[in-house]
């Protein structure tokens, strides 16, 4: 009887402690994240944007991600909780919104509660995207449409400035691909070879020299009576200063780093 | 041709130095001898004639030899010009040949061996441990081991110097436009005065200057006011070296050490042109001592290797074949062991930075 009492104590503190990590991990979530569909990009969740709008641009954002490697996403939600930040790490963490993956992502945030719209770049799209660009398209696409409420053309020119702006950068032979280098088993491969290469190169030559002990004596300077050697004269007289200045070419992507982490393009009120 | 043995005032053996005891050593009784026990016994080098050297000389050119007689056995013994202290052929006992130590040749100074042979054979098989390379069995045909007095040239002198030109001190820094460099120029003069102590400079035309200058540097506060006693047990030479190409090789020397020092102040600077350069030789004096050396030749594949030990503080030198096998042998197995500890670190790396 004890026995049988023991057993079902124990199932109950185990269904008790499976409950509370359940209840743990959807308290972390704080938002239902199933909303977002696998390439999916385009979300109007309390009916700023027509289904329509979203029909015809959807496809145009997946083929330019399968194109340039670019993830565009647009979110205009009057259901936050947290903040935009936190909500755009969570849909670059969490939401499969790339078809393959989410690493280059740009995405605009738009919180209709508190009429704040964000810009954020995650992956190889921080250095990709360049500062002023990013500007550019908070001031006069976002925030200019957003101030008209005119949502469907925030949906077309959040595209069309962006892609045209990625189109130009590869014709300018800027790959997103560049940035998006991941180290791969070849090239692992390649950097042991030169690593074994230079380690058996300096171990040889080391004990090569071992080999040779003899070398000539060119001074005599184990032989100066130091307490006799003077200097009677250490002048340094300033004659004249030159400074050159090199223009530095200019770098047109923002602060940091390439392949991960993410940017706050920055954020408007409307 | 006059020789001299040193002999024991117990037994009549010969007495050898022990650079073990740095005492005089009878081989057979075991009786030892200081330098002033020994005074009565040490030829008067000064009073030797050259008359004996006319006769006894078999060729007038520079690699002559010539006979001497073992004061021990009486046999002939045959030496080379320039020895000074040799072994008797046919009852192994040291022979000092009196006119290469006195005269012109007699040494003011000499250090005497503070390292014994059991040593320098020590020190030659813990050398050759070291290195990876060396063929099998290489130290087993050790051939031939002398300690030998090397004459050398000891140099005291000064130099006064001054040097001048300029030097520049350049540096870079950058702000969101333009890379900035700005260069400072100086004008820099020094001048000063360097002494130098007993720098020496092998006086032997035989020995190979790269290896006596390799075994430097000797203590030269143990050193002693030559006496033909130290010599007893050892080979030695007297210089042949011209005197003038040792005072050559000095003077390079000092000047080298001069630039060395004079460039020692200017490390401020990123860049330095010395146009006026001078220096001038004050009070350069010399004294000729002979220094201690074990030389140790080992034949491998009909080649000789010479290896050199400074006789005082056991400084060891010498280049080494190498066998190419070993070195192929090592190279490889380095190889794969550094190419698979990467390969295994890079792989984890790469997966690591994809997670």
């Amino acid at each position: 009887m004890k026995k049988i009492i023991s057993f079902f104590l124990g199932v109950i503190v185990i269904v008790t402690l499976a409950s509370t990590s359940v209840v743990a991990i959807t308290t972390v979530e704080d938002y239902d994240y199933s909303i977002f569909t696998e390439g999916s990009k385009i979300y109007s969740i309390g009916g700023y944007l027509s289904q329509e709008s979203i029909d015809t641009y959807q496809p145009m954002y997946q083929s330019f991600e399968d194109e340039m490697a670019i993830n565009m996403v647009l979110i205009i939600s009057d259901d936050f909780s947290g903040s935009a930040e936190d909500f755009a790490d969570n849909v670059y963490e969490y939401a499969p919104v790339g078809r393959d993956y989410n690493e280059n992502l740009i995405i605009t945030v738009v919180n209709m509660n508190d009429r704040v719209v964000t810009l954020f770049t995650y992956g190889s799209a921080v250095s990709y995207f360049a500062d002023n660009f990013k500007e550019n398209l908070l001031d006069n696409v976002i925030y200019a449409n957003l101030s008209n409420q005119d949502y469907e053309g925030l949906l077309s020119e959040f595209y069309s400035t962006t892609s045209n702006y990625v189109y130009e950068q590869a014709d300018a032979g800027y790959d997103v691909a560049q940035e998006d280098y991941s180290f791969t088993a070849s090239d692992a491969l390649l950097v042991s070879l030169g690593i074994g290469v230079v380690i058996t190169l300096i171990l040889l030559i080391f004990n090569l020299l071992q080999h040779r002990t003899i070398k000539r004596e060119t001074s005599a300077q184990k032989n100066i009576d130091r307490d006799n050697t003077r200097f009677t004269v250490e002048r340094d007289i300033f004659i004249s200063t030159v400074t050159t200045k090199v223009k530095l070419p200019k770098n047109d992507s923002s602060s940091g780093s390439a392949g991960s982490g993410s940017s706050k393009g920055g954020s408007r009120s409307f | 041709m006059s020789t001299t043995t040193l002999k024991c005032k117990n037994c009549g053996a010969e007495l050898k130095w022990s650079p073990k005891e740095q005492l005089f050593q009878c081989e057979f009784c075991d009786t030892k001898y200081t330098e002033a026990d020994l005074a009565d016994s040490i030829p008067k080098t000064e009073q030797q004639t050259t008359a004996e050297e006319n006769t006894s000389s078999t060729s007038a050119s520079e690699d002559a030899s010539f006979n001497c007689k073992c004061d021990y056995c009486g046999a002939e013994v045959m030496a080379q010009t320039e020895d000074a202290a040799t072994f008797c052929v046919f009852c192994q006992r040291p022979v000092t040949i009196t006119k290469n130590i006195s005269g012109d040749f007699k040494p003011d100074l000499v250090i005497p061996f503070k390292v014994d042979l059991a040593q320098a054979k020590k020190t030659l098989e813990e050398f050759t441990k070291k290195r990876r390379f060396l063929p099998d069995g290489f130290t087993k045909n050790l051939d031939k081991v002398r300690g030998i007095y090397i004459p050398f040239w000891i140099y005291d002198g000064g130099l006064d110097f001054n040097a001048s030109g300029t030097a520049t001190k350049v540096s870079t820094w950058s702000d969101s436009d333009y890379k900035y460099v700005k260069t400072d120029t100086y004008s820099v003069e020094r001048q000063g005065h360097i002494e130098f102590k007993d720098i020496p400079v092998d006086a032997s035309i035989k020995m190979d200057n790269a290896m006596l200058e390799s075994v430097e540097p000797f203590n030269f506060d143990e050193i002693q006011d030559f006496s033909p006693t130290y010599l007893s047990g050892f080979l030695a030479q007297r210089y042949d070296d011209d005197k003038k190409e040792c005072e050559t090789r000095v003077l390079n020397r000092m000047v080298e050490s001069k630039d060395i020092e004079v460039n020692k102040t200017l490390l401020a600077y990123t860049t330095k042109s010395i146009r006026n350069n001078n220096h001038n030789v004050t009070a350069l004096s010399d004294r000729y001592g002979l220094l201690p050396v074990w030389l140790l030749t080992v034949s491998y594949n009909d080649k000789e290797y010479c290896f050199a030990m400074n006789g005082q503080t056991g400084k060891f030198v010498g280049n080494m074949p190498v066998d190419k096998k070993k070195a192929l042998m090592f190279s490889l197995k380095t190889f794969l062991i550094s190419f698979g500890a990467s390969v295994v670190i890079t792989m984890l790396i790469a997966l690591l930075g994809g997670m």
